[in-house]
């Protein structure tokens, strides 16, 4: 805005209704229609910026987080319509991402990038399929080979990341009161549910928290990791509907998927095969292990609790010796 | 005739301090000693002292021949100063490091001799009924492991294949890999001053599945739901990169019977058809399977993703056995049952409770069975680092 001379207030003014318009589409609409690019290349511009000073403004994690993802997902549309040249420049020196370009084909794929190992796994780290870990990739000479959809896909996520993050510690604008209205519109959506309200998370495992606390801040939490959380909570008397209210407030919710996985997971569907609670070895497998000392040598996030609560435990006995095997 | 024993501590402590005083100038300490923690275990009691840190290796050097510790640690991680409270300090990285150790490889019979003692009566037996001695009762019981040159072989075979996918798959320098005889069950493997120092422990993590081959997908490979010609353009080629490349170079060579050298594309694919052709779903999904598990590589994850480990000095002699952690130039020739056992012949003269027959410097000893033995110093203390055997006096 500062290239184009131009404040908050600015904005304000008549001439710029399209700008408001298309930034109260931004803030209102999940699925804001790519093909409804273009006002003009610096007005869709500027109803961008006024949507982040508004999502900031109005002080809702909910909506940055919700924000961050439906403009990733733009941006990997538009980013699908490029040429492997523009996509690298943008990659490289939009995202900061060192990917490189190549031509590779293995049984019926062909590999157009490849990627430091090291810059892979740090991406995709959030992506907790199997389909995304280096096991299941081509690794040579430490790099990750990637065909183009996957770059777009890593692309996504760290334009929902950095979008999220700049966001979060952005300062708060001062939104001009003619476009206050935007704010409200961001304010007066309910809240997303709080998961059980009164409880105190330190009396979870400290790996149940962590899931809790992310769904708390609205973020999607992976398959497994939603998997994880669901089975852990109806053992823990949990009902499905209780569950589906606690992870309506993610950015991809749908109720009625929710609704048939935890159904599923309790065993009223399918096989009606009750699943078991992930142990604490799976759960490091997949990076969702957040161990501390209040989980002494628990195998199980189930087992937590017992004697943590009961007392038995010895906070201070650690130092062990190192293994008699190396 | 009355035997006098003497005190095991007492006899190995005097043993490792003679090995130190004469051999302390051969010890190669590890780069960045300065950066790292240091600390060892102290003979009776047995104690670990940590949060050490030395300025250079003569310092390191100074310590050993004045303690004469039963272990000595560093620790894979470097830090802005290793003798902070652990929770203050300040991590600048640390070494890759992989432990392949008889534990962790998969069942089979002949890699280690394994029997039981009991630590309140000396009774030693093979088979463990319930939880308590047959001859005392006692509950404490110990089981004891001792490596077989075929248990150490096929650590061995895990090594070379971790060389293999650590120099291809993540373009590693075969020179700056450092590969040690642990000094009791296995082989450890270390990467200093690498484009790795700095990965956290998410990588570490990432790393050892790729290795161990956790949650590897055998539908990369052939998957049961599409057609013949399908599964035929999916399989890989033995030429391909990565683990897929090794997949079907193994699966040349176990299922298909076809020799690399030569082998051209089109022989291979006619194979390759006529096989998936002749064969159940059930028989290649099992052949995938068992060419997964020889594609494992069997490393300690625990070991390898923690980015504050303490780990065995190089060139210091092991507690429990009293062979040294000895670092290998050419892998295939390496014997660790000769080339590791550094202490003397020194005759030296033990009482046995039990020991099967085992070789050490090419030399067999054994069985013994509750009877006294004069043996060269470095078997005698096997033995009794082992807990099978009581020094007595007048031998070394």
């Amino acid at each position: 805005m500062s290239k184009l001379g131009l404040t908050l207030e600015n904005l304000s003014s008549e001439e710029f209704e399209a700008v408001v318009r298309r930034c109260e589409m931004r803030i209102k609409s999940s699925k804001y229609p790519p093909e409804l690019h273009i006002l003009d290349k610096d007005s869709d511009l500027l109803s961008f910026v006024l949507a982040v000073a508004v999502v900031k403004a109005s002080q809702r994690e909910d909506a940055i987080s919700r924000f961050a993802l439906n403009e990733a997902n733009r941006a990997e549309t538009f980013l699908k319509t490029e040429n492997k040249k523009t996509i690298t420049h943008i990659i490289r020196q939009v995202l900061k991402v060192p990917v490189y370009e190549v031509e590779y084909t293995l049984g019926k794929f062909y590999y157009e990038y490849m990627i430091d190992v090291k810059e892979y796994v740090a991406l995709s780290s959030f992506l907790k399929s199997d389909y995304w870990r280096i096991v299941n990739r081509i690794v040579d000479n430490g790099f990750v080979y990637l065909r183009r959809s996957e770059v777009l896909r890593l692309a996504r996520d760290r334009i929902r990341q950095e979008l999220y993050r700049r966001i979060r510690e952005s300062p708060s604008p001062i939104i001009p009161p003619r476009l206050q209205y935007l704010v409200e519109i961001i304010r007066n959506r309910p809240l997303p549910n709080i998961p059980f309200e009164g409880t105190s998370m330190t009396g979870y495992p400290p790996c149940v928290a962590h899931a809790l606390s992310k769904v708390e801040r609205n973020e999607n939490l992976a398959h497994f990791e939603r998997f994880f959380l669901t089975s852990f909570l109806l053992k823990m008397g949990k009902n499905v509907e209780e569950i589906i209210s606690l992870f309506s407030g993610s950015p991809d919710f749908n109720e009625k998927i929710a609704r048939y996985q935890i159904e599923h997971i309790a065993g009223l569907r399918g096989g009606r095969k009750i699943y078991n609670v992930p142990d604490c070895r799976t759960l490091f497998s997949q990076s969702l292990c957040f161990k501390n000392d209040t989980c002494d040598d628990i195998s199980h996030p189930l087992q937590y609790g017992k004697h943590y609560i009961s007392g038995e435990k010895d906070l201070d006995r650690k130092r062990r010796l190192p293994k008699e095997n190396l | 005739m009355r035997r006098i024993l003497i005190e095991k501590d007492v006899f190995l402590k005097k043993i490792f301090k003679k090995y130190y005083y004469h051999n302390i100038t051969e010890l190669s300490a590890p780069k960045r000693l300065s950066e790292r923690e240091i600390g060892y275990l102290t003979f009776s009691p047995e104690k670990m002292i940590r949060h050490l840190s030395v300025k250079n290796e003569g310092e390191l050097r100074a310590l050993i021949l004045h303690e004469a510790p039963k272990a000595v640690y560093y620790s894979s991680a470097y830090y802005e100063d290793p003798t902070a409270p652990i929770n203050s300090r300040i991590w600048k990285g640390a070494d890759l490091i992989f432990d392949i150790d008889l534990d962790n490889l998969p069942p089979m019979d002949g890699l280690m001799e394994k029997f039981f003692v009991c630590n309140n009566c000396k009774l030693y037996f093979s088979e463990l009924n319930g939880k308590v001695c047959p001859g005392c009762s006692s509950q404490k019981i110990e089981e004891i492991k001792m490596a077989t040159n075929k248990g150490l072989e096929q650590c061995k075979k895990e090594i070379i294949k971790l060389i293999d996918v650590l120099t291809q798959d993540f373009g590693v320098s075969r020179k700056d890999l450092n590969i040690y005889f642990s000094g009791k069950r296995g082989y450890h493997l270390t990467l200093e001053k690498s484009a790795y120092e700095l990965v956290d422990q998410t990588f570490r993590l990432e790393l050892s599945d790729y290795l161990l081959l956790n949650g590897f997908k055998i539908r990369r490979i052939f998957d049961e739901r599409l057609s013949l010609d399908q599964q035929a353009s999916l399989f890989p080629s033995p030429w391909d990169k990565g683990s897929l490349g090794r997949f079907s170079r193994k699966f040349c060579e176990q299922v298909l019977h076809l020799s690399l050298a030569n082998l051209e594309e089109d022989l291979f694919r006619n194979r390759l058809i006529e096989y998936l052709s002749k064969s159940t779903n059930v028989d290649i999904l099992t052949k995938l399977e068992s060419i997964k598990q020889d594609l494992s590589i069997k490393i300690d994850v625990a070991v390898t993703t923690d980015i504050h480990r303490i780990f065995r000095m190089p060139d210091t002699l092991h507690g429990g056995t009293g062979f040294i952690k000895k670092k290998i130039a050419t892998i295939d020739s390496f014997l660790p049952l000769t080339h590791a056992v550094v202490l003397s012949d020194e005759p030296t003269k033990v009482f046995v409770y039990y020991v099967p027959e085992f070789e050490l410097r090419g030399q067999q000893f054994g069985p013994y069975k509750k009877q006294e033995a004069t043996l060269p110093e470095a078997a005698a203390v096997f033995l009794v680092a082992m807990n099978v055997a009581q020094p007595l006096e007048g031998g070394s």
